[in-house]
């Protein structure tokens, strides 16, 4: 009850990802999905209640309790991806967990995976925004994704593109607000097409950016 | 938050507050209050809805207008402002409350309609408030659905707080998320607060309400300074929180990440609040419900069918279950 419980911050996975012990893989996974949603950037929930500190502080946590539950059963079917994901690092400006992620698994190579793929580009991102009715800077207040970087996504101008940890989660949130059917399968499409038409010192040199 | 509780005010009538107006004493099944801060996030559209479908069921359904400023269900049904409305209770004109309920075009649906605008909105005695919530929850209909109006005002709190299930409609907007947590708290502390006639604890119970921000990690720890003046106190107070399971509809909801909102405001709800949050379904959105008031006929009049049909239903059928009522919506 209330009064036995003085420990400020939970520690045991199960308490943080708010299930009991011995829940099935898919009620941890289903556990932590919801959770994810609920403090993502784009999250509407807590709105004046949770910081954006908080926010990132309950996001690195709820990562954490999902690796701690789920990181054996990884290790046994695909040792690749179990590798230790960089939870420690700072997380900087705008950084949302699931860029670390896709962070960690880029470095190591990762078997391939099953991602569903749909093809988009610059300029259905512009006709799904005028079909809304709105300005790139409506969209950017609606997302509180920047202004010049909805302008570099739309025009696929590849210099000015956000970084590649940060561009799919960026195309997912935009999508999302747009009302896309499929926002991940299309990011995936999205990132597919300007990734590979970036040169590769580009890509190197922005990577190395975000590596400090 | 906001930083000020209504009911802090000083008033000669603070002694008697601490009647419970909930009437706990009786349990009125059936009886439904809907609120939720924000205005225009559709409270009125879906009280009414549910109303008209409860009474396609063939229950027999008393819809009441709580709007205190700005009654107008009688709009949503497509009818005229009634001849005697709830302003002649508030002003004694009317001593019984079943003199005000009318038919409506919907067979087995009878409205109480709201107060008329008066150039100052009615200041409700506790008395008043009592006398009003005793007659309806005698009111022979199988269900009671009150309407309350927008914001956190303390009589809207009470209203809301004397049915048997809350139910706060939100829709996918930072304002109305806003609103919706700052509605429920307001409602718990002020259920709190009248708990207890001690000035202590009345202290402590506004104090941590007007902190700005509520401790993120147990956002009951407020209670241990309770436990500390009355440790019998705090342990009610926590029954009471445990009890507290308002009801979130998310209205207007344009795709499934909006309507995953109501799921992520359960958690928030329940982590960063302290209480439980139970959502029971997203309304879709929909041009013709607009179509259908300038039509000046119920939307679901209009549409029985239609797209949000499924969605008020499924909401009805999951509010009539937390009511025990069996109910084939």
């Amino acid at each position: 009850m209330l009064f036995d419980d003085d420990s400020p911050t939970p520690k045991d996975p199960h308490q943080v990802l708010g299930i009991s012990p011995g829940s099935s893989v898919e009620a941890v996974t289903a556990a932590y999905e919801r959770l994810r949603r609920t403090y993502a950037t784009d999250s509407l929930a807590g709105y004046s209640l949770i910081s954006n500190r908080e926010r990132e502080d309950q996001l690195r946590a709820i990562e954490r309790a999902y690796v701690a539950l789920t990181g054996g059963e990884r290790k046994a079917s695909a040792p690749v991806t179990s590798a230790p994901r960089p939870l420690a690092a700072p997380v900087k400006r705008h950084v949302f967990l699931e860029s670390a992620l896709e962070e960690a698994e880029a470095r190591a190579p990762a078997p391939p995976r099953q991602v569903p793929f749909q093809a988009c580009d610059g300029a259905t991102l512009r006709q799904m925004r005028l079909q809304q009715g709105w300005s790139v800077a409506d969209l950017a207040g609606r997302t509180k994704i920047q202004k010049s970087h909805i302008e570099a996504l739309e025009e696929e101008r590849v210099k000015r593109l956000p970084a590649p940890v940060y561009l799919k989660g960026y195309i997912r949130t935009l999508l999302q607000e747009l009302g896309a059917e499929n926002p991940s399968a299309m990011a995936e499409g999205y990132a597919a097409r300007v990734l590979k038409s970036a040169p590769p010192e580009t890509r190197e040199r922005r990577w190395s950016l975000f590596k400090a | 938050m906001s930083s000020v509780l209504p009911f802090i005010v000083r008033s000669p009538e603070s002694e008697n507050e601490a009647v419970d107006l909930r009437l706990r004493r009786t349990v009125r099944p059936g009886f439904w209050s809907v609120g939720g801060g924000k205005g225009g996030s559709g409270k009125s559209f879906l009280t009414t809805s549910l109303a008209i479908g409860l009474a396609a069921q063939r229950r027999t359904v008393l819809l009441v207008d709580g709007d205190l400023g700005g009654a107008n269900l009688h709009t949503c049904l497509g009818m005229d402002l009634p001849e005697a409305t709830l302003s002649d209770f508030w002003d004694h004109r009317a001593d019984a409350l079943a003199d005000l309920a009318v038919d409506t075009p919907v067979p087995g649906l009878q409205l109480i309609s709201g107060a008329r605008d008066d150039l100052d909105a009615p200041q409700l005695k506790h008395m008043q408030k009592l006398r009003f919530l005793s007659q309806l929850r005698a009111m022979p209909h199988e269900h009671i659905l009150l309407d309350l109006g927008a914001g956190s005002g303390g009589h809207t709190l009470d209203f809301f707080l004397a049915a048997e299930q809350h139910v706060v409609v939100t829709v996918p907007e930072p304002t109305a998320v806003e609103n919706t947590y700052r509605f429920l708290r307001g409602a718990l502390y002020r259920l709190l607060y009248f708990m207890t006639g001690s000035t202590r604890v009345r202290g402590i119970i506004q104090r941590h309400f007007n902190s700005r921000k509520p401790a993120p990690e147990n956002p009951l720890d407020f209670l241990k300074d309770v436990a500390a003046v009355d440790a019998a106190l705090a342990h009610e107070m926590l029954r009471e929180i445990g009890a507290f399971r308002p009801r979130l509809v998310v209205n207007m909801a344009r795709n499934e990440a909006e309507t995953r909102l109501g799921e992520s405001m359960e958690i928030v709800a329940r982590r960063h609040l302290g209480f439980g949050l139970d959502y029971v379904g997203a309304v879709g959105w929909d041009l013709g419900v607009s179509d259908a008031l300038r039509a000046r006929t119920a939307y679901l009049t209009a549409h029985p069918g239609g797209r949000l049909a499924h969605d008020i239903a499924r909401i009805g059928r999951q509010l009539a279950q937390g009511g025990q009522l069996s109910l084939d919506l």
